[in-house]
Order: structure tokens, then C-alpha cells, then sequence
């Protein structure tokens, strides 16, 4: 049913103005109708058949080092300890600090059919090489966390801009009515969150309604799902009939103002999301098989485990937008592994190869693997070289390995190389607003056309770039 | 034909030369399009040419007629010529081709291998053309590649006609018509048949459009609608019943008059309007990025936008203060505070040496985006890399634009407040020659002494330096920037003296700026007092944005604000007093038609702070004082406006309904209706607590029900309820008695003394007990002595529940116990539990319990439980003279002074957890570092750690369980449901009270109640 007697209409009452003017251009407008003010998570259709229809994305956090992980150079143990003579100093964060090439202090192996080089502290994930697609060559512009990791979120290393997942949700809804569309999860040890905050998960100009919902790690899972102290639950059904009863009366002096049958509806989907949310976080309903498929047994990566999990269940139920986050805010609690690069990557490694490695295994045997994209990167690389003072690596934005499976991407395939040492990328060069054009590409979202005017401007994700990878995808 | 000139060159290669900048002049300068001779010349400005030159280009025109063409046609020219110019490449002609784009020359002439465009079709070069398509076949790459070794030369232009736009945009006559950019012009109010109807000129304007569609506008809203919606809409308040019946019974003419200009009085009415302008000014307490540093300071530019609305500062003068206060008006501390405009944006505090530069740059364009959108309703900030794609803005005006703010950087100042007496305080501050503000890691140069003009805003592709100024569009009748440098007085000595030009400029109505600043604030004042703009995009009056529905209005607004000598009040008082705005909602007929002409009252959510501020002032623990730190405890009794903004920890309910980011200027907020926000009303426990003290306002009168229900509505809703509604209402009142039963007195169950190492319980302290030099625990014989001077009193009747609790303070206050092995928790597990309170004048930090010392021990491990600004820290560490390892564990801002909290800290397994209030589950958690000692090497302490005795408790404990092992969550939960039993559940409340406070919730959730009519 159309709630607004014309699309101009619509466009005229809606809170921001033009800001969705765009959108409804593209989509039909009814379903535009809807975004602001009715249900702004309603699905809607894609630009073109999509080959995705959610997306997981594991953010490991604080930059893991792509030539300890995947992108094996054999050349930093031929040239281990040798200067580099023409090495700009102001590359990493600690200008000055770049000393001598540095081995990776882990063993290198051929992995699957894909022979696929991968590095000793993934034994659970080198095991499933050939369903993902690897982009050694990207490359990012800031040297520096939290800029890239807006970035990496954004596609713009300052601050305001919408996050990937809530241009998704801006764009697509959610085929979930009662959860959110855009779920976050991030370090559940205590060690905070990512280091650009809870601007990791913003909706920066869109309405709020598309910023992540980040999901607490243990009692009510999403704010205000409880009810108060003392309210039964036939208490406040009570007292939600009261509340019908006089918006009806209300709704009748003012029948033309559909917003006020939507806040209704609203309050409707609010009681359903108090049972709904824990349904969906509940692991109680997993079988044993499958709590230790995850390492939910295991102290090491449980925590990372419980979170992979959920992120499965939630796709099960149609969330769109699931993002994980590996590691804290501190540099010691996360892959800045600028002073011991062994010590910290082992660490954070191990608390995440089993799950993710899990999680691939468990998509794919429900069959969920091929309409669940799965992106796994950092915000940035680590330098070949070792940071002096200590035997870890400082940033490197020129630099970083990326990783998809699944959602149509191409299992097994290998995009781009970086040079001889890892120092840079050379060799298909890929930026970030191309990662975040295949990403809606695999959605069924043309990039250049999913837009909102703010001030004046249409903004983009991809702002005037961006390519689709067609290379690594089906 | 072919006549070499220097006004004149062929169209075809001039060979050897590369696009250097006297030929770009000369290419600019050519017949571009008049087909030239196919002989060459033998000579271009003096360079030979090889002898085989002719028989190339000879060659390459018939490569180019035959394929070259075409190819260039199909593949390349409608992104680079046609539609757009994609890159800055203009392939339509051969200057075009050799002008190159923004990555440089196109070809290299005889060497296509070392030419971008070859490149970037053989995919050797990003982007790869054609972009997101085939790749060209190998057989049209070979063509491509011959043409360009034979000098890429072209026969005539791929499409007839075809110009090659200037780089350098010129701003025309035309531009200056656009209808934001010209000269207020001056249309007296026009002629209505309903003579009657209008109040003032404005209704005029308003009435004329609504009878051209031979229509009538609505009739006056009833009197007590009119009062709520006034109310909210000027104070954010909702009115009191009372203010109701008075204007209801006052039949004077001038009642109305009279009423709006008591609101306009209000002290309230800044508080309220000051939030629109923050919005705009995206104002915000901290620097955002990773560290998001606070400003601790920064709060007072809100005081001065609350008090400048207050006291009605001209317009003209809010706007120059804001822009350069420190140069315009130096001795004035509200025109130094209102300088914290141009401090609000981000700030990167941590940046490496590579990102000073670019950082810079990030930091003018917040400036001179944020003025651009905020004073001028201009996107300026889209100039940045290129001209404006839509508007006359060249990225020559971006830059001069930027130049101005050259030397501008944040500071700190002390001055004496007037907001606060007189005192004096630090002031976040911008300007020049100030301290810059410390920076996390590499202080960088806080500014650069030149501003440069960069290529795609990139600071690696400098071209020339540039000189402050301002929009050329802006600038009428011949004048020049620098006409403004010489009308400013009264100078701070020491500075350029750039923005005090800028204010000028931008207020200057004559020939400056002055009528579109005079626009964008009637437009935005328009808005907010009825609900959409006479331009509906407040940001935006350029090409793409929406054009005035009433554009004759604004023009009449605008002058009667620059008429009257830019007061605001004037303008508000034209708007709450035209007929226009007293227009009843419609019922009927809600159309956009109706909205465009402003026929009827436009029915709009309350915003965010109007929302909740209402909740507060229906309850009774409302606090009025207005100015000063803000918080970031959302329980807070003040109103929404003096939240502390820290970008990081937006204030989870003001998020929920659409408050802004505070990232970039926004100027109108969206209105969405989610299930977030229905949850938020019916199950956040800050708006139960609320609806809670509005019903036990409403009970104490002991009034029958009846009229209890009817006091609710007039309070909630500002109308009496109906029968009907009356009727429904105690319908349900009876049935969620019904529900409850009758609530059941509290058992107390204490808690589990498994593991516990003491327990001061102050409810087993002897009646008649007043001060307590010592404390000892009921359980055992454990006693706690005092250190300080000041001894703890006991308090009998201290708590809700009127149980007896100790004082702490306002002297420092300690007692402790010293070698108490029981205490002695090493590495392993401990819990401690207390209730506490602060006292309502405690400072900001307040140590309640621990192990630690700041100066009592060089090296020393221990814990201790803290607040400070809302929050409370739980803290194990480490100190030694070299090294100090500590785990901080902050819980979310949730103490509020004078009222009782109660607080767990558990550490299990190095997992440090804090549970709050209810306890349902951990408030958070964290993993020490290392295991960190909490030994004997100092003594446990209540009230104090620190020996100097600064952050001593200043308020109650009621009991302080402490354990030598970790409690459980359930363990916990029961000992704070133990805790809130014994001392805070109110024996009196009665389960009419509890049904009462369900009735307020509800109608808290009500549509009428955030949507006014």
C-alpha cells in the first residue's frame, strides 16, 4: 500500500528533504515511500540480481601484517637484516623507525589445490584456501588506525561519513522485520572497541536508523530489550493496548497522517523484538557438533567463536549487514603488532583461525555460503621491515592482503601482487572504494548510483572511484 | 591556409613540444575547430621538427579518419567530452587531448608506450579504460598506438560544435542572477481579498498564494493548542496547565501579543533555539578519531549561542563574533567565547609526520564548509578538488576561501565567564598566535604560514600559492576582496585580521555578502517555527538546491531582519504572531499542496531534547540551572542541552530521535520513526524513573482519580481527556491492579557470607551512634579506624527506605585497616559490593574504596573504585618508580549526585567485571595485563586512597560487602536486590502508585504527545 498519495509527496514530508531523492529514483517508489518514516528497513530491490544477500565482514583490527599471514616473499629471508636503501622513512607511523628487512618469524606452506601459500598460525583456514578469493594488492591512504579504519568503513579517512553496512541497509532494508538490519560485534574480552569507536558501525549523514547496532556481549543483547523492574510482561501488553486504543482515538481526528499509523506499528515491532533478539543470539539452540566446530570449548578463541556463530544465526534470519571486529582499542590488544609480531599475531590468530575457519564450513554446508559474502581484511599492512626496538612491523598503508569467500565471488581466485619484499603494491592495484564497489556489486548495487544529497551534494560510498573487481568474481 | 601566427595554430601537432604552459595559452587562445592545413609547419616557436613530420601526420589523419575516430567516439568520448569531462580529459579535440586531464598530459607525442592513455587502456595504468568495461581489442590498442607515434592528430573536432570548456570557470552576469546570489529586492506585501485574515505583511505574502489556488487558509487553532504548541515550539518545555487556563480566560486583544512576548523572554527560549544553531554549528566537546581528547572547555561557546539568543544579539554581531571575536571585539569575553565556532569541528590529535599537511587542509575545509553551509547556506566546501559542478564557486574561491583561516588555530584562554559571574575560566577559543592544543603523539606545526592551490585537494599536487578572499560570485558592482581589509576597526594587534575582513564581508549587505546571510537565517527561523523552510533545504540555496516557495517572503524577511538592525526577535515574534502560524492542523486535506502553501499547521515530531526535556519537567526532580559543564550521565536532571556532545558517546536516547552526529553542519534533522525508540519509552529504566515521579507528583495532592487522570492530560497532552478517554483510562487502571495483586512486602534476603572478609553494614550500628572513629564489621571483629581528622557520622534515617547509612566528607574522610591478612588477595579472586550515594555539591571525583597509594610507597600493586563524571572506574595496578601497568574498567556514566547507587566489582580469573544497579549483567568488562598483586604492602581504605587527600568522598555508604573469592552473576544480582530491598524500595508506594506510573509511560509514548498540533 502506498502511504504517501504521490512520490513528491513523500519526498516533501520526509525528514530530510531531498536526502532520499536519489534513492527513490532508483528503486520504485513505493518501496522508497517507506524508507524514511514507515519501515526504513523494508527490503528492496537491488539495482540488478544480486549474488549476495548479506554480508559478513571480519574486521581484523589494528592491521594484521599481510607478509606474516598470506602474501609469502620468500626475499625477506634472503635479504633478513639487510638496510633497504631507498625506503621513505615516513611510510609507517613512527617516522624514522623502519630498521632492516625482517624475516616472517612463521613457516610458509602450500595449501589445497590452489596451492595457495599461507602462514603457519592459520592451520584451520589454510584448510579452505580454495573457496576464497585473494586481493594481494591493496592499498590504502592513511598510515594511521583510526583515519584508515574510516576509511576502510567509510571509504573517507575523516570522520560523518556513512559506514559500508549502512549504505547497504540505506539502500537494500533488511529482510528481517524484527531485528536490525546492520549488526556489529566487537571485542568481547573487555578490551574495548575498535579504535575509530563506535564511528566503526555510524551512519554519518544517513539517517540514524542505518548506523550497526553493536551487539553486547552478555545480558540484554541490544539496549532497552528488557522490560523495567516490575512490569510483568501481560503488564505491559496492558499497557500497550491502553496506548493503541488512545492513538486510535487520536488517529481519528487525524486521519491523513500515515506517520502516526507507522509509530504504532512501531511499537508493535518493538514488543515482537523483545522475544525476537534473544531467539536469534540464543547459542543454547546449537548442537554440541557445532559449539566445537567453532571452538566454543576453547578458551583461546571462544569468545571470537560465540561471536561467529551468532553472526551465522543472524544471516540464517535476514540480517543484511554483519560486521565482526578482531582485537581492542589498545595496540597490545589488537593486530598492532608493532614490538613482537610473533607473539602478537599467534595470539590474535589463534583466537580467530578456528572461527572464521568455522564459520566457512558451516555457511557452506547450509547451503549459505553462496548469498553470504564473506570479506575478511585490515586497515592497512604491516612494513617488511622490522620497527626498531623490538622485533614487530610498523603500518604500512601501501600494502595489505584481502580475502573474500563466498556471494558469488570467485572460489580460488588470486588478484594483484605486491613487490618482491611486500613493500608495496605493483601489480593490480586495488583501493579501497574498489573493494567497496565489489562489495555492492555482489549485492546487486551499482555503485555510482546509490547516492544521497546532503548540503547540497550527492555523496557516494566510492565518492568519484571505485571499480568492480570482475576479476575475482564468478 | 596555413598561416603560422601566434594567435593561431592548426589543428594538428605542433611537433616536439609538450604540453608546456606557453602552448596550453596559445592552444586556449586558437581557432580550435577551423580545419587547418594538412602540410605541417616546419617550425613551432622556434623548435625543428623532424623532416618526416609530415608524412606521420599524414599517416595518423588517415589511421584517425578511418578508425581512430570512431573508436575515440565509441569507446572514450561520452565520459571525456560529451557528457562529462571524467578526469578533467577533454577528448573532442586535439587541444583537448593535449591539454590533458588532472593525472596530466594524455600522450606523450611519437611515444605511445610512455603515454597515460595508452596506458591506461592497456591496462598497465589505473584507472583502466574504458572504465568498467571490455578492454579495447588488440587490434584497435595497435591503431591507437600507430596513431599516437604518428602525432595523434585529428581532421576536425568528434563533434560538430564542440567546446573545450576553460579550466578556469568564469563567474558571468548570469551567475550573479541566480536568485540566493542577488540584491535584496524589495516587493511591498501584495494585495489579498480577505482583508481581514492578516496579521501582519507576512500573512499578506502567504494569503495571496493560498487564494490564487482560490482557496481560504484554516482556521485559529483552539487557544489551548495554540499555548502547547507555542510553548514547545519557543521554550521546548510543554506549558503548564495553569499558563492554559490564563490565556484561555484573558480576552484582551493583545493577549496573544502579550504571551509571545513573555516566551520570547523566557530564559528557556535560548535554551531551545540554541540547539538549532548547534546543529548547524556541529558542535561538539571533543576531537573525535581514535583518542576523541575532550575539550573540557568547549562548553562555553554553547553559553554564549543560549545567552546571545536570550539577550537578542544582533544577527550581524552573532555571526562576526563567531568568525573572528577575538579581532572584532578582544576585551569581550562573549565575543572570545564565541570564536568556539570555529573550535567545534574535528581534530586529529594523532598524527604522523606524513599526515600533518593534509590534516591541515582537512581542518580549513571543515572551516569553510561548516561557514559555507551554516552562514551562507553554500556548499563552498564541494570546491575543494575541483570547481563546483552546480554552483559558480570556483576551486580559485575554495582556496582564497580557506586562506583566510590560514593562521587560525584552536587555544585556550582564561577569561572571566559571564555566564558564570564573572569567575574566571578556561575557554576553548580559535584564533591566532594562541598555545596550540597538545596533540597525542608528534606535535606537528599547527598551521603552515602559506596556503596553497592543490590540484584535487591533494597536498602533493601544489600549483601556486594563494591570497585570502571570497566567493568572486559574492562580490558585486567591481568590488574586490581586499575592499574589506580596510573596514576593520578596533583591532586586536597581532593578528592578519583575515576573518575580521571575512565578517565583514559576510555581514556587508551592500557589497558584500550581507543579503544571502540575511536569507539562510529567515529561511532557517521559517523552518523551525513551521516546520519547513521557505526554501526547503536550509544548507543548500545553490543550483541544487530547492528554490523558495514563497520567494517575494523571504525577500520581505530578510529585509525587515536587516531593517530592524538584524534583531531576531523581531523576526520571531513577525512569525508566532502571524495568523499564518495559528492555523489549526488540518484535518482534512493534509497535502503537500497545503504544506507548500502554509495553509494549516504542519503536524512534526518534537526533536530528541524536546522529548525528553518535557519527560523531565512532568517529573519532579527537574533542575533549571541554566550555563556550565554539561554531562555525559544520561540520567542527568538538567535539560538535554547541557549534555556534554563527546562524539564518541553520543547520548544513546538523543541519537535514537535523530540528534546529530555533530560531524558536519546539518540543517534539518530527519524524523525517524523506529522500534528502537518505542523500546526506549517503554522499557529504559531513566524514563520509568520519570514517569514514576511525574505520578507520585500527581498523587500527592491525594486527589480522587478522576481527577488525578484529568490532571495527568492537562499536564501531558495540555487538553482535558474525554469521557471516552476517561473511561478507558480507569478501565485499564483496574485491570493492571488486577495484574499486580497487591505488591507483596519485600523479604529481605541477605546476602551470602560464603567467602566474605567483612561486611559494614551501617544498619547494625547502635542507635544512637553519631560519630564513628572507628567501624567495625558485623560479622567478625574486622574495624576499620579513621585517619583523617574528619570522622564518618552516622545518619539514621538516611536512605530511601529510611535506613541508616555513614557520612563522608566534605573534609577528606578516611578509615582503614592495615595488614589484615583476610585481605591480602594476591593474584586471585575478589568482590566488593557497596551502596553509595553523592552528596549533590560533591566534586567530580570521588574515590570510594581501595587498595592504593599516590604517595604513601615508590612501588606499590593495589585496586580501588572510583567516580568521576558519572562513571564509575575499577582499577587494578601496578607502580613502580620505572614502569606503571594499570587496568582500567569504566563503566557507562550512570552515577547521579544525590541519589543511591549501587556497585560490584568482581575480579576472576585476571577478568576484571562491574556490575551496576539491577545487575542483570555486567555493565563491562576487562582482562589485566598482566596479574596484578593486590597484596598488603598498603591498607584498605574507605573514602580516600590518596595521601594528599584530593578526590575524597563526599557523601554516604550504606554497607561495603567485601569477599575473598568472586561472586557470581546470580550472587551478584542477589546481593543488589538485597541492597535495593532493604534500602531503597519505597514501603510507601502503593500499588495504585505502581499502576499510576504505567498510566504516565503510556502516555509518554503517546502519538499527540510528540506530535503537537
Amino acid at each position: 500500500m502506498a502511504f504517501y498519495r504521490s512520490r513528491r509527496d513523500f519526498l516533501k514530508r520526509a525528514g530530510s528533504g531531498c536526502g532520499v531523492l536519489a534513492l527513490a529514483d532508483l528503486l520504485d517508489s513505493e518501496a522508497a515511500a517507506n524508507i524514511e518514516l514507515q519501515q526504513p528497513l523494508a527490503p528492496r530491490k537491488a539495482h540488478f540480481a544480486p549474488r549476495a544477500t548479506s554480508v559478513i565482514w571480519l574486521f581484523m583490527h589494528g592491521a594484521p601484517s599481510h607478509i606474516d599471514t598470506w602474501d609469502y616473499k620468500p626475499d625477506i629471508w634472503r635479504r633478513d637484516g639487510q638496510t633497504l636503501a631507498d625506503f621513505d622513512q615516513s611510510t609507517g607511523f613512527f617516522a624514522g623507525a623502519g630498521g632492516p628487512i625482517m624475516k616472517s618469524p612463521f613457516r610458509f606452506q602450500r595449501h589445497g589445490e590452489t596451492g595457495t601459500w599461507g602462514s603457519e598460525i592459520y592451520p584451520h583456514l589454510s584448510k579452505h584456501v580454495d573457496d576464497m578469493a585473494f586481493i594481494y594488492s591493496c592499498f590504502a591512504h592513511e598510515n594511521n588506525h583510526s583515519p584508515a579504519q574510516f576509511q576502510m568503513n567509510t571509504g573517507m579517512s575523516r570522520m560523518g561519513f556513512p559506514c559500508v553496512g549502512s549504505w547497504v541497509t540505506y539502500g537494500l532494508g533488511s529482510e528481517n522485520r524484527n531485528l536490525p538490519g546492520f549488526m556489529v560485534m566487537y571485542d568481547s574480552r573487555g578490551r574495548g572497541t575498535p579504535k575509530s569507536r563506535a564511528s566503526s558501525w555510524g551512519a554519518g549523514f544517513l539517517p540514524g536508523i542505518f548506523q550497526g547496532t553493536p551487539i553486547n556481549s552478555s545480558g540484554p543483547p541490544i539496549a532497552n530489550l528488557a522490560s523495567p523492574h516490575n512490569v510483568t510482561r501481560r503488564a505491559q501488553r496492558n499497557q500497550l493496548d491502553l496506548i493503541n486504543q488512545l492513538n486510535q482515538k487520536h488517529i481519528a481526528r487525524l486521519p491523513e497522517e500515515e506517520v502516526l499509523n507507522a509509530r504504532v506499528a512501531s511499537f508493535e515491532l518493538a514488543y515482537r523484538l523483545q522475544m525476537a533478539a534473544p531467539e536469534a543470539l540464543d547459542l543454547s539452540q546449537e548442537t554440541e557438533h557445532t559449539t566445537k566446530l567453532y571452538g566454543i570449548d576453547n578458551p583461546q578463541c571462544n569468545e571470537f567463536g560465540k561471536q561467529a556463530l551468532i553472526a551465522r544465526r543472524l544471516v540464517e534470519r535476514g540480517v543484511r549487514f554483519i560486521q565482526l571486529y578482531s582485537g581492542g582499542i589498545n595496540n597490545d590488544d589488537c593486530w598492532d603488532g608493532h614490538v613482537d609480531i610473533d607473539g602478537n599475531h599467534r595470539q590474535f590468530a589463534g583466537e580467530t583461525d578456528q572461527p572464521i575457519a568455522a564459520l566457512l564450513t558451516d555457511l557452506k554446508q547450509r547451503g549459505l555460503l553462496d548469498s553470504t559474502l564473506v570479506v575478511c581484511c585490515g586497515e592497512f599492512g604491516r612494513l617488511p621491515l622490522v620497527q626498531t626496538g623490538g622485533t614487530g612491523r610498523d603500518h604500512n598503508p601501501q600494502a595489505f592482503t584481502t580475502w573474500f569467500a563466498g556471494g558469488g565471488t570467485l572460489a580460488g581466485a588470486r588478484y594483484g601482487a605486491t613487490d618482491e619484499i611486500g613493500l608495496k603494491a605493483v601489480e593490480n592495484r586495488v583501493s579501497v572504494h574498489d573493494l567497496h564497489a565489489t562489495i555492492l556489486d555482489t549485492l546487486g548495487i551499482n555503485h555510482e548510483q546509490l547516492t544521497y544529497r546532503l548540503n547540497g551534494r550527492d555523496f557516494r560510498l566510492t565518492d568519484v572511484a571505485g571499480r568492480v573487481l570482475k576479476e575475482i568474481l564468478k | 591556409m596555413c598561416t603560422m601566427t601566434n594567435t593561431r595554430l592548426p589543428d594538428h601537432p605542433p611537433a616536439l613540444l609538450q604540453t608546456t604552459a606557453v602552448l596550453v595559452t596559445l592552444c586556449t587562445a586558437s581557432l580550435a575547430f577551423s580545419l587547418t592545413s594538412l602540410a605541417p609547419p616546419n617550425l613551432v616557436l622556434g623548435q625543428e621538427v623532424s623532416a618526416d613530420h609530415p608524412a606521420r601526420v599524414k599517416r595518423g589523419l588517415e589511421i584517425f579518419r578511418t578508425h581512430v575516430r570512431n573508436l575515440l567516439l565509441n569507446h572514450c568520448a561520452e565520459c571525456h567530452g560529451i557528457k562529462r569531462t571524467e578526469g578533467g580529459l577533454n577528448l573532442l579535440t586535439r587541444d583537448g587531448l593535449m591539454a590533458g586531464g588532472d593525472s596530466g598530459p594524455a600522450v606523450t607525442l611519437q611515444q605511445p608506450d610512455l603515454s597515460l592513455l595508452f596506458k591506461m587502456v592497456t591496462h598497465e595504468a589505473e584507472p583502466f579504460m574504458p572504465l568498467d568495461r571490455a578492454q579495447l581489442s588488440a587490434q584497435d590498442i595497435s591503431l591507437l598506438h600507430t596513431w599516437i607515434e604518428n602525432e595523434a592528430p585529428y581532421d576536425k573536432p568528434l563533434v560538430k560544435d564542440a567546446v573545450i570548456p576553460s579550466k578556469e570557470r568564469v563567474i558571468t552576469e548570469k551567475d550573479r542572477q541566480f536568485w540566493s546570489l542577488q540584491k535584496l529586492s524589495q516587493s511591498p506585501p501584495p494585495a489579498v481579498k480577505d482583508r481581514l485574515w492578516s496579521t501582519n505583511a507576512a500573512d499578506c505574502f502567504v494569503l495571496a498564494r493560498i487564494e490564487q489556488d482560490n482557496i481560504v487558509p484554516v482556521a485559529p487553532a483552539p487557544p489551548n493548542q495554540l499555548v502547547r504548541r507555542a510553548n514547545l515550539d519557543l521554550l521546548g518545555l510543554p506549558p503548564s496547565p495553569e499558563m492554559i487556563d490564563t490565556f484561555e480566560r484573558d480576552q484582551t486583544p493583545d493577549a496573544w501579543e502579550k504571551s509571545v512576548d513573555r516566551w520570547l523572554a523566557s530564559p528557556h527560549f535560548g535554551e531551545r533555539w540554541a540547539r538549532h544553531w548547534l546543529d548547524v554549528a556541529r558542535f561538539a566537546e571533543s576531537y573525535g578519531f581514535e583518542h576523541d581528547l575532550d575539550n573540557n572547555h568547549a562548553y562555553h561557546y554553547r553559553d554564549f549561542v543560549i545567552h546571545a539568543l536570550n539577550s537578542n544579539l544582533p544577527f550581524d554581531d552573532f555571526v562576526r563574533w563567531q568568525i573572528a571575536g577575538d579581532e572584532i571585539a578582544p576585551d569581550n569575553a562573549f565575543a572570545r567565547m564565541a570564536t568556539g565556532f570555529l573550535a567545534a569541528g574535528v581534530h586529529n590529535a594523532n598524527i604522523a609526520k606524513v599526515g600533518v599537511e593534509p590534516e591541515r587542509y582537512n581542518e580549513l575545509d571543515d572551516l569553510a564548509a561548516t561557514v559555507g553551509n551554516a552562514m551562507l547556506g553554500l556548499s563552498i566546501g564541494c570546491a575543494r578538488c575541483h570547481d563546483h559542478k552546480f554552483d559558480p564557486i570556483r576551486q580559485q574561491d575554495y582556496y582564497r576561501f580557506i586562506a583566510t583561516f590560514e593562521r587560525t588555530i584552536r587555544g585556550e584562554l582564561e577569561l572571566a565567564i559571564p555566564t558564570a559571574n564573572g569567575t574566571k575560566q578556561k575557554v576553548l577559543v580559535a584564533g591566532e598566535g594562541l598555545t596550540p592544543l597538545d596533540r597525542v603523539y608528534d606535535p606537528p606545526p599547527a598551521f603552515y604560514e602559506e596556503t596553497w592551490f592543490l590540484r584535487r585537494g591533494d597536498t602533493r599536487l601544489k600549483t601556486h600559492k594563494v591570497s585570502p578572499g571570497f566567493p568572486e560570485v559574492l562580490l558585486s558592482n567591481g568590488s574586490v576582496s581586499e575592499d574589506w581589509n580596510q573596514e576593520v576597526e578596533n583591532h586586536n594587534q597581532g593578528t592578519t585580521r583575515r576573518r575580521a575582513a571575512l565578517a565583514a564581508w559576510i555581514t556587508d549587505v551592500e557589497q558584500g555578502s550581507g543579503a544571502l546571510l540575511a536569507r539562510v537565517i529567515a529561511n532557517r527561523l521559517w523552518q523551525h517555527h513551521f516546520g519547513q523552510g521557505i526554501v526547503a533545504t536550509p544548507n543548500d540555496f545553490g543550483q541544487r538546491g530547492e528554490r523558495p516557495t514563497h520567494p517575494d517572503l523571504l525577500e520581505w524577511l530578510a529585509a525587515e531582519l536587516i531593517c530592524s538592525d538584524w534583531d531576531m526577535k523581531h523576526l520571531h515574534r513577525i512569525m508566532l504572531q502571524s495568523s499564518t502560524w495559528r492555523q489549526a492542523t488540518l484535518t482534512l486535506g493534509a497535502t503537500e499542496q497545503n504544506q507548500r502553501l502554509f495553509r494549516g499547521h504542519q503536524l512534526r515530531r518534537l526533536e530528541a531534547e524536546t522529548i525528553r526535556d518535557s519527560m523531565l519537567a512532568l517529573s519532579n526532580s527537574f533542575d533549571r540551572r541554566m550555563y556550565g559543564a554539561g554531562t555525559l550521565v544520561e540520567q542527568q536532571p538538567r535539560r538535554s542541552i547541557y549534555f556534554r556532545v563527546k562524539r564518541s558517546k553520543m547520548i544513546p536516547m538523543m541519537s535514537l530521535f535523530d540528534a546529530p552526529d555533530a560531524l558536519q553542519s546539518l540543517g534539518r534533522r530527519p524524523h525517524t520513526t523506529v522500534s528502537p525508540q518505542a523500546l526506549a519509552l517503554l522499557n529504559a529504566q531513566y524514563i520509568r524513573q520519570l514517569a514514576a515521579e511525574f505520578a507520585e507528583r500527581l498523587i500527592t495532592d491525594g486527589q480522587p482519580l478522576p481527577q488525578v487522570i484529568t490532571q495527568a492530560y492537562r499536564e501531558t497532552l495540555g487538553r482535558s481527556p474525554t469521557t471516552d478517554e476517561i473511561m478507558a483510562t480507569q478501565e485499564f487502571l483496574s485491570v493492571q491492579l488486577q495484574e499486580y495483586g497487591t505488591l507483596q512486602q519485600r523479604e529481605i534476603h541477605p546476602p551470602t557470607t560464603a567467602g566474605m572478609a567483612f561486611w559494614l553494614d551501617a544498619t547494625s550500628l547502635p542507635s544512637d551512634t553519631s560519630s564513628l572513629p572507628q567501624w567495625t564489621s558485623a560479622t567478625n571483629t574486622r574495624t576499620f579506624q579513621a585517619f583523617t581528622d574528619q570522622v564518618p557520622q552516622y545518619e539514621s534515617h538516611a536512605t530511601p527506605s529510611k535506613q541508616a547509612a555513614v557520612r563522608f566528607g566534605p573534609q577528606p574522610t578516611i578509615l582503614r585497616r592495615d595488614n589484615d591478612p583476610a585481605l591480602n588477595f594476591g593474584t586471585s579472586d575478589f568482590s566488593i559490593s557497596l551502596l553509595f550515594r553523592l552528596d549533590p555539591s560533591a566534586s567530580d571525583d570521588n574515590q570510594l574504596i581501595g587498595k592504593d597509594s599516590f604517595s604513601g610507597a615508590d612501588s606499590y600493586s593495589g585496586f580501588f573504585l572510583q567516580h568521576f563524571s558519572g562513571q564509575i572506574r575499577f582499577a587494578t595496578r601496578n607502580q613502580t618508580p620505572e614502569k606503571s601497568t594499570h587496568n582500567y574498567l569504566d563503566s557507562t556514566p550512570f552515577v547521579r549526585k544525590g541519589i543511591w547507587h549501587r556497585v560490584t566489582a568482581v575480579r576472576q580469573d585476571g577478568i576484571l567485571s562491574l556490575y551496576i544497579e539491577d545487575g542483570h549483567a555486567p555493565n563491562g568488562t576487562r582482562h589485566e595485563v598482566t596479574p596484578t598483586n593486590v597484596d598488603n604492602n598498603v591498607g584498605l581504605k574507605i573514602g580516600n586512597m590518596d595521601e594528599s587527600l584530593s578526590g575524597a568522598l563526599h557523601g554516604h555508604i550504606a554497607e561495603v560487602m567485601v569477599y575473598s573469592r568472586a561472586l557470581s552473576p546470580t550472587e551478584v544480582r542477589d546481593c543488589h536486590k538485597y541492597l535495593w530491598n532493604k534500602y531503597l524500595f519505597d514501603k510507601s508506594a502503593t500499588p495504585q502508585k505502581h499502576v499510576l506510573t504505567d498510566f504516565c509511560q503510556a502516555l509518554f509514548c503517546l502519538n499527540e504527545f510528540i506530535y503537537p498540533q
